[in-house]
């Protein structure tokens, strides 16, 4: 039996935590090969959650594990109104929702260069 | 002369340096819950024992709260709480994903914290992984282990710790008035904390029009049950309909975001009858009205950038606002001099405008325009962050 785990995400803008609807929440494989899932934030703000195949549960609860023990996955979060926020490396494991938390920024359509991306790199656990 | 005791606090936001603490890194400015979720999801695995990863969120708190109280990184001269870098803190990662199960026990945990019996300040909790790296403190791996021999949580602390600890819960967060009441709130429940949490729920339904409308009558009837259980759906939270800490402190955080990006848009519809040309070079020492617009702008910002830091509006240009403009500089590639120049005043009013299109367009509701209008106190005088019902 295939082993998953849970993406979903909850959009908004300022620490007022505005949601923002219509915002496109795509996942990628983390060679960027393929997508995932993708899904489009409702008026809270969020989506429904996407599945995610992962490497088994128990090789995160000992030492040792020769691979890591969860999936890597991109997220890629944008809205025509807001600069995209990516996350390079998102970590899944099997049984568990991960959640992505984006705080998005409106564009400043007056500077040099608008059209910019908020990148984020998720790097292992030091275990 | 007696010694005055100064009671721990939570603080309501942190400000972590992306870097050791030399480099020339940026500093970002989180809500003291989510650096906690943030921390936990970067240092530890979710599918450890529960009672794993509680012990190991205490000692993450604990050790954050002790570069707080004892001011560790700005009685050195630095800018900020605490870093991001294993060589000095704990593990953040800006940006990245936290996991569901860390993300509601943190909400539950944030403002309890381990400390030594008969000491006041929080445990300066040291922790490694304890498998490539040991040391005199918690081990990483060792606390998922006992959490499978059955240990629970405190028992994991004192195993590493000591005896010698004890646990305090609900601590005072700064910057918020009313504190969890310390019980959980619920059906059928009369009274001011009722009142505060309908108030409180009808603003941020403004925005989140799922959460029902309720009325302010001071009773938890069932449509205050409903519209907590909505709210608790929205955030991750256990969707039981009673207000306990967890709940409690999601709703003050959201309403007091809110009622702040209201005052400053309040504020801002004030400063619209004055320039906003550039008066001329605003720097540290300066008084007045410029500084005043600076400060305002920058407040702004600080809204929408969590690399900006919170700064009050009170027209004096002292060591904080000096912070922000350099923060500021910093997050658009801006010499940091913490000098506003004629660029520098362009960057802001540039990047205030791109923001500013927000705060115009969000619902602040009837209840807030007429509390902002009708308060004296608020016309044209200094807007502190953290003003707030809680």
């Amino acid at each position: 039996m295939a082993e998953f785990g849970y993406f979903t995400a909850r959009v908004y803008t300022s620490k007022g935590e505005i949601p923002v609807s219509n915002a496109s929440v795509v996942i990628e494989s983390y060679d960027m090969s393929s997508i995932l899932g993708a899904r489009v934030t409702d008026q809270d703000g969020k989506i429904t959650p996407i599945i995610i195949n992962t490497p088994k549960r128990s090789e995160s609860q000992s030492p040792g594990a020769q691979e890591a023990p969860f999936a890597s996955v991109n997220v890629r979060i944008s809205h025509p109104r807001y600069y995209t926020y990516y996350i390079r490396n998102a970590q899944v494991f099997e049984g568990e929702t991960s959640m992505a938390d984006a705080e998005l920024i409106p564009i400043d359509y007056s500077a040099d260069y608008p059209f910019k991306a908020f990148d984020f790199n998720v790097t292992p656990q030091n275990l | 002369m007696p010694e005055t005791i100064v009671t721990p606090y939570v603080p309501s936001y942190i400000t972590v340096h992306l870097g050791a603490p030399d480099s020339n890194a940026e500093n970002v400015t989180v809500s003291f819950p989510d650096y906690i979720k943030n921390v936990a999801s970067s240092e530890i695995y979710p599918t450890w024992n529960e009672a794993a990863i509680i012990a190991n969120i205490y000692a993450q708190i604990s050790f954050a709260l002790n570069r707080v109280y004892t001011a560790f990184y700005p009685s050195q001269g630095y800018d900020f709480d605490i870093t991001s870098s294993t060589a000095y803190d704990q593990k953040f990662i800006r940006g990245r994903n936290i996991f569901s199960n860390i993300d509601q026990l943190v909400d539950g945990l944030f403002n309890s914290y381990i400390r030594r019996v008969g000491f006041i300040e929080p445990l300066a909790a040291k922790y490694c992984n304890g498998t490539t790296v040991t040391c005199n403190g918690l081990s990483q791996w060792g606390s998922e282990q006992l959490a499978r021999q059955g240990y629970n949580s405190i028992d994991i602390l004192k195993y590493y710790y000591g005896d010698n600890i004890e646990i305090v819960t609900n601590a005072p967060v700064r910057e918020f008035a009313e504190s969890y009441p310390g019980t959980p709130i619920r059906l059928g429940d009369t009274g001011d904390a009722v009142i505060a949490i309908q108030r409180s729920l009808n603003e941020i339904s403004n925005n989140y029009p799922r959460i029902p409308k309720v009325a302010v009558d001071g009773i938890f009837g069932e449509s205050t049950e409903n519209a907590v259980k909505t709210l608790q759906s929205i955030f991750n939270l256990t969707p039981d309909g009673v207000v306990g800490l967890a709940t409690w402190y999601k709703i003050v955080y959201l309403y007091v975001g809110i009622r702040r990006l209201a005052e400053l848009n309040s504020r801002g519809q004030q400063l619209r009858g004055i320039s906003f040309e550039y008066p001329n070079v605003v720097a540290i020492g300066d008084r007045g009205e410029k500084v005043t617009i600076a400060q305002f702008l920058l407040s702004v910002i600080a809204e929408f950038y969590d690399t900006v830091p919170f700064v009050e509006i009170d027209g004096i240009f002292g060591q904080s606002t000096q912070n922000a403009v350099k923060e500021f500089q910093r997050t658009f590639d801006l010499p940091v001099t913490g000098v506003i120049t004629q660029s520098v005043w362009n960057a802001m009013y540039d990047v205030f405008v791109s923001v500013d299109n927000e705060l115009t367009t969000i619902d602040y509701g009837t209840q807030l325009d007429n509390l902002l209008n009708g308060n004296s106190q608020n016309q044209g005088n200094n807007i502190s962050y953290g003003d707030s019902d809680f």
